[in-house]
């Protein structure tokens, strides 16, 4: 101490206070602590070196097991039935990231997550099988469509129906307007499924009507995907919903329970209403469906309302989805043969797909559709990401001379996705494919239509749709509801721009790149 | 305020507006059939106003008229940002022309006032000379820049405002009201 005040002292006396050394410690201190640093930074190198060592090793082991185990996960995939490029994407993610990619596909993979819950589901499917008889199609006079009935009754079981009438909405506002007034008809039950279901004036309008239904004793039920509607509904919401005396059940809980995988979501548009009326289609229940919230410009989406037979086909398909959740028989018998037969000029047969089934009912229907095409083939999807095989049909077609048209939004929901389906889109262009975006709107609608038959529902041009989803539609060759259609289409074309060659985004060098970036995660979205 | 609590007979759009525009905005809104129920000053910002329109539920062409709104939405919005960026150009140009010639002229005064030498003396004086000049080219190509920059800007202003017209027309037709130019 004395020497540090001694110095100071000299620092106070001194002129040149900057060439003064200043000592602030003693030596033996000074020494100890300098040991200490040193056998600290020894005992680091020390540790350092020895787990590099034990590491290295054990780095060599993890090489060797990840290497047998990506080689058979490989042959794994590769020998599933995923479609090539999504095969092609799985061995080269698991290749590069062994041990996250494993875990992801663990968690993706239909087959091992999904088994149990595809017993389950076989199961009641089995049992459903027979709850109705397939119409006689001999009065179908056209061959495509009569193929189409037969592949949906064979493939689901959905049968055709001949006396069923549907009336095509061409914008959510007006397919809620009318959910709204059949719901207010409602005396036996109310079946709701949707994807999304959110907080908002919609819903305000709807569940006023559910309340007072449920209360007079209709028995409403409503199921809703567990990740479309995370953040969207309340719990608040859901717990007056219960205590309004409405069954409400989610689909695939967030919370990993590993019963299922968690990717598969429900994403099916279902209303039916005492069994006989029946609505299905892209629009979600949410306020920005019906324009009445700005979310991506206008909202341009579609659905379609059926009345007769037909509609047991979604009350089953509801029934189903049901029973798997609650695990409680159910006499189905009791919702069906409930509606009138109605004069109609084509036939009627709403179905849904998903990975409960054994092939991929929605894609091989699309599939189907756009092959049977001979003079137009008109589809409006929000994305554009197909397999090989869709897309070479469509390309044949167009080839073919077939009037093919596209429509994809102009706004983007999801830029990586947008990037991948423009990119995909303006590849058809050079074919002869005539592709449209909607001005400042964000199209939902999900269409398919041909010169003989259409395609209405909740079904995407996209390898989620074909493979991962549940979703639900309706094949219909009525005449009014295929003017209708053909009307929308025309509608929205008048609103929307034609993609040239010389306005391709792909002309733009960091658009390809993006694109080919986001197109090696593409089978993902 | 009863039309507002009514969502099953009425929607409702909520509006945040600039205060120098609310004429213009309010008009724009009535000619899609909304009408002003509610207007309140913004509780953050002072030159913000807060607008509620309402409009009975079930309108003709209700599809249509959405989508002609997202139009003129789209439309004023552009105009706006064209206002606030008139002569964004000229304004960041000047700037850094400006912040550089007056940096060589401060630079030149000061090597000029404090140099004892002659030849700091002429180097001060020929870089303070630069900063001058520097301001007299600036000035030249700010005037060009500024005109070429209003031209666009009214090319693109009588643009959107036809294009704005044409929205109005076509609204009025679906509304069955009547349009006219100012």
């Amino acid at each position: 101490m004395d020497k540090i005040s001694v110095n100071r002292s000299k620092i106070k006396k001194s002129e040149h206070i900057f060439a003064v050394k200043v000592k602030t410690e003693s030596n033996g201190l000074g020494v100890l602590k300098t040991f200490i640093v040193l056998l600290l930074i020894a005992l680091q190198a020390g540790i350092l070196i020895l787990s590099y060592l034990y590491v290295s090793q054990l780095f060599q082991w993890y090489l060797m097991l990840s290497l047998i185990l990506s080689f058979v996960i490989c042959i794994y995939v590769l020998s599933s039935d995923y479609h090539g490029q999504a095969k092609a994407m799985w061995v080269l993610f698991l290749i590069t990231c062994f041990g996250f990619a494993c875990f992801i596909y663990f968690l993706s993979d239909k087959h091992i997550l999904f088994a149990r819950a595809r017993k389950k589901y076989n199961k009641i499917l089995k049992q459903t099988e027979n709850l109705q008889e397939q119409s006689d199609l001999s009065s179908v006079a056209n061959n495509e469509v009569k193929t189409n009935c037969q592949y949906l009754y064979n493939a689901g079981k959905f049968v055709t129906d001949l006396n069923s009438r549907s009336i095509f909405f061409p914008s959510g506002a007006q397919l809620f307007d009318s959910i709204l007034s059949e719901l207010e008809k409602a005396k036996e039950f109310i079946f709701i499924e949707y994807f999304i279901i959110s907080n908002g004036v919609l819903f305000n309008r709807i569940f006023d009507i559910l309340k007072e239904k449920a209360q007079v004793g209709v028995d409403v039920r409503i199921i809703y995907d567990d990740m479309g509607s995370h953040g969207t509904l309340k719990r608040k919401t859901k717990k007056q919903i219960i205590s309004a005396g409405i069954k409400l059940h989610p689909f695939n809980r967030l919370v990993p329970v590993f019963n299922i995988a968690l990717n598969l979501r429900d994403h099916r548009k279902i209303v039916v209403v005492d069994g006989k009326t029946a609505f299905t289609g892209g629009a979600n229940l949410a306020d920005e469906y019906i324009n009445e919230k700005r979310m991506h410009g206008y909202w341009k989406d579609c659905g379609i309302k059926i009345e007769g037979k037909a509609v047991d086909n979604l009350t089953i398909s509801f029934l189903t989805q049901w029973q798997f959740l609650n695990n409680k028989p159910i006499d189905y018998k009791k919702y069906l043969n409930k509606a009138e037969s109605f004069k109609s000029t084509g036939v009627t047969v709403p179905f849904v797909s998903g990975p409960n089934y054994q092939f991929s009912i929605a894609q091989n229907i699309y599939a189907n559709e756009i092959a049977n095409a001979k003079e137009k083939l008109y589809i409006m999807t929000p994305y554009f990401i197909p397999d090989e095989t869709i897309t070479n049909l469509i390309i044949n077609k167009a080839r073919s001379g077939v009037d093919v048209r596209i429509i994809l939004p102009e706004v983007a929901d999801k830029k990586f996705v947008y990037v991948v389906s423009r990119n995909n889109v303006e590849k058809l262009i050079l074919h002869g494919v005539k592709v449209y975006t909607m001005t400042s709107s964000f199209v939902h609608s999900k269409i398919i239509l041909t010169e003989n038959s259409a395609i209405v529902g909740s079904i995407n041009m996209d390898l989620r749709s074909f493979n991962q989803q549940f979703e639900s539609a309706i094949f219909t060759n009525e005449t009014t509801t295929l003017q209708a259609i053909n009307d929308d289409f025309d509608n929205t074309i008048k609103h929307s721009q034609l993609i040239t060659k010389k306005t391709l985004k792909r002309n733009k060098l960091h658009f390809r790149i993006l694109a080919g970036l986001f197109n090696l995660i593409s089978p993902f979205m | 305020m009863m039309k507002i609590n009514n969502y099953k007979d009425y929607d409702t759009l909520t509006l945040y507006v600039k205060k120098n525009k609310l004429k213009e905005i309010i008009e724009n809104y009535q000619i899609f059939g909304w009408e002003l129920v509610k207007e309140q000053e913004n509780d953050r910002y002072e030159d913000i106003v807060d607008l509620t329109f309402t409009r009975p539920h079930k309108i003709a062409n209700k599809d249509e008229l959405q989508l002609q709104q997202v139009y003129m939405e789209e439309k004023l919005n552009e105009l706006g940002k064209l206002e606030r960026h008139k002569h964004s150009k000229t304004t960041s140009i000047g700037l850094c022309f400006g912040t550089l010639a007056l940096a060589f002229i401060i630079i030149g005064v000061l090597v000029a006032l404090k140099t004892n030498s002659v030849t700091g003396l002429v180097g001060g004086i020929v870089v303070a000379i630069v900063g001058v000049l520097l301001i007299v080219v600036e000035c030249i190509i700010l005037f060009k820049l500024y005109k070429n920059e209003t031209t666009i800007y009214e090319q693109r202003h009588n643009d959107l405002e036809s294009e704005l017209f044409m929205i109005t027309k076509t609204v009025t037709e679906l509304t069955g009201g009547e349009y006219g130019q100012d």
